[in-house]
């Protein structure tokens, strides 16, 4: 669905440089602190912006080769971008019904009831949350085949972001042809709704692995000075000096676990991965 | 290109009601308190009017919904295509309206005297609005609202300043070539001038459209 090899976009001193793919039925999330990269990526892969190196394989073409007709297949949301705060949601329809010959204009308004977006209400007057249901409510509703949603749950409180995390569930079980790509700050969003993450810092891809890998078989070990001296070394990814000893990031924490019955292994959590790969020092 | 007219026809409706009911009512001062003729509220209104339809790039801009619409399925072409539309069809729309109006008080005055100089000389109007339309559209297209304010001020100060040196220096022609120039505008009469006119307009939109094609393709959002 979505390919990215060897993407380079320069900004002054920033360097985006990105490689990852979305395949056909699966949800891939993109995690990263703000300013990592994650929406320069997303831009680079919709043509909206020019790439210093590397290619972009958006429905198997260019983005810029995109047609009308494969941007119908397409469902977008932008972190800081939507329709024109000067129209209202009820303007928005016929727009719609104009733009995607496969737009649902009754789902839409009734999805638009169910999440209590406005229709007769300017939309620059809408709160961040009723701005980012309007946002994911208008992609999921004219048949796209691929998703790509920037940040679609900031502004949203745990209530409205999972019932929005369901509809993307619900778009995935329509049709196991579709694909998702989902970039969020909160990973427990991405946590429980991706098949695999990339996780991006400074504008590198520093981990990319399956998001139940992720959760089963990464750990945080605690270990003291003494204990981590005699540790196996090989499976840790990072260390950071704690007050305690050292916390290790590892992809094996079964091994561990097996063999240092008296360290203590927690289980991975995507926010502790992202510290520590973030904040770590490799080995 | 239809869900863009849409989207336009949307934001016009909206905040365009003001400015509509403010053209009508001072274009209406403005005639009855000065000595301005019927041709005044035309002119006044269509062209207004018609810069007014190269703001709706700024409603676009507003909130960065410019990168927004680039991911819905409209190509950077069709975008510059449907500003150019857009702004023709209000012109002729607010064309009509405000020749309607100016008919009636013309008729009510008991001024009009030839149905075909009347409608003729206000069709340059249409030609003057959309020469303003071609200007602006690129600047639009090329600079945030404002510096485009500013670019907007420079360009037409610019046509100004063309306009006045080239009157000035008709001036300084020699009588015998400016009797001969005069001969030849009598000679054109009204339909050969308004010709130049429908020439100067379609030469501006070229070039303008042109321009905006290049400037959207660009374009980095």
């Amino acid at each position: 669905m979505l390919e990215i090899n060897s993407l380079v976009k320069k900004y002054g001193d920033f360097t985006l440089n990105c490689t990852m793919k979305v395949d056909k039925g699966r949800i891939t999330g993109l995690v990263g602190e703000n300013g990592a990269g994650k929406s320069t990526t997303f831009k680079a892969a919709l043509g909206l912006i020019s790439y210093d190196a590397g290619n972009v394989s958006l429905m198997g073409k260019a983005p810029a080769e995109l047609s009308e007709k494969d941007k119908e297949k397409i469902g977008v949301t932008l972190a800081e971008s939507g329709f024109s705060g000067y129209l209202k949601v009820k303007d928005v329809v016929p727009v719609m019904d104009a733009i995607y010959p496969e737009f649902d204009r009754s789902a839409f308004l009734e999805l638009c009831g169910k999440f209590g977006v406005p229709l007769d209400k300017y939309i620059k007057d809408f709160s961040t949350g009723m701005k980012a249901k309007l946002k994911v409510l208008a992609a999921i509703t004219h048949n796209a085949d691929l998703l790509i949603m920037d940040e679609p749950t900031t502004g949203l409180d745990v209530m409205a972001r999972e019932r929005i995390l369901n509809l993307f569930r619900e778009y995935m079980e329509e049709d196991e042809n579709r694909s998702i790509l989902i970039s969020s700050h909160i990973s427990s969003d991405l946590e429980g709704l991706c098949d695999d993450i990339y996780m991006i810092h400074n504008g590198q891809i520093i981990l990319h692995e399956d998001t139940d890998i992720l959760l089963n078989e990464y750990g945080l070990i605690k270990a003291d000075a003494s204990q981590y001296e005699k540790l196996e070394k090989e499976y840790i990814l990072s260390v950071r000096k704690e007050a305690f000893g050292y916390a290790c990031l590892t992809n094996q924490r079964q091994y561990y676990m097996e063999n240092y019955p008296d360290l203590v292994v927690e289980k991975g959590t995507l926010d502790e991965v992202i510290t520590m790969m973030i904040g770590g020092e490799k080995l | 290109m239809k869900g863009l007219m849409i989207k336009d026809a949307k934001l016009l409706k909206n905040q365009g009601k003001i400015l509509a009911v403010m053209l009508v009512v001072v274009a209406g001062i403005m005639y009855f308190a000065t000595d301005v003729n019927a041709s005044f509220i035309v002119g006044y209104i269509t062209i207004i009017f018609a810069m007014f339809t190269a703001t709706t790039i700024s409603y676009d801009e507003f909130d960065n919904c410019y990168l927004f619409l680039m991911t819905l399925p409209v190509t950077r072409k069709k975008y510059v295509n449907e500003k150019y539309l857009f702004a023709l069809i209000s012109i002729l729309i607010a064309w009509c309206v405000s020749m309607v109006l100016a008919t009636v008080v013309e008729l009510s005055g008991g001024d009009l005297l030839s149905w075909g100089e009347w409608i003729g000389g206000n069709l340059c109007i249409i030609f003057i609005a959309w020469v303003f339309v071609s200007v602006m559209l690129p600047l639009r297209l090329k600079f945030n609202a404002e510096k485009a304010r500013y670019a907007n001020l420079i360009a037409m100060g610019c046509i100004l300043a063309v306009v006045y040196i080239v009157y000035q220096m008709g001036k300084l022609l020699p009588a015998e070539a400016r009797s001969r120039m005069a001969a030849y505008i009598n000679e054109i009469g009204d339909t050969g001038i308004l010709l130049v006119f429908g020439v100067v307009a379609v030469a501006a939109g070229v070039i303008s459209y042109l321009c905006s094609r290049h400037i959207m393709t660009r374009k980095e959002f």
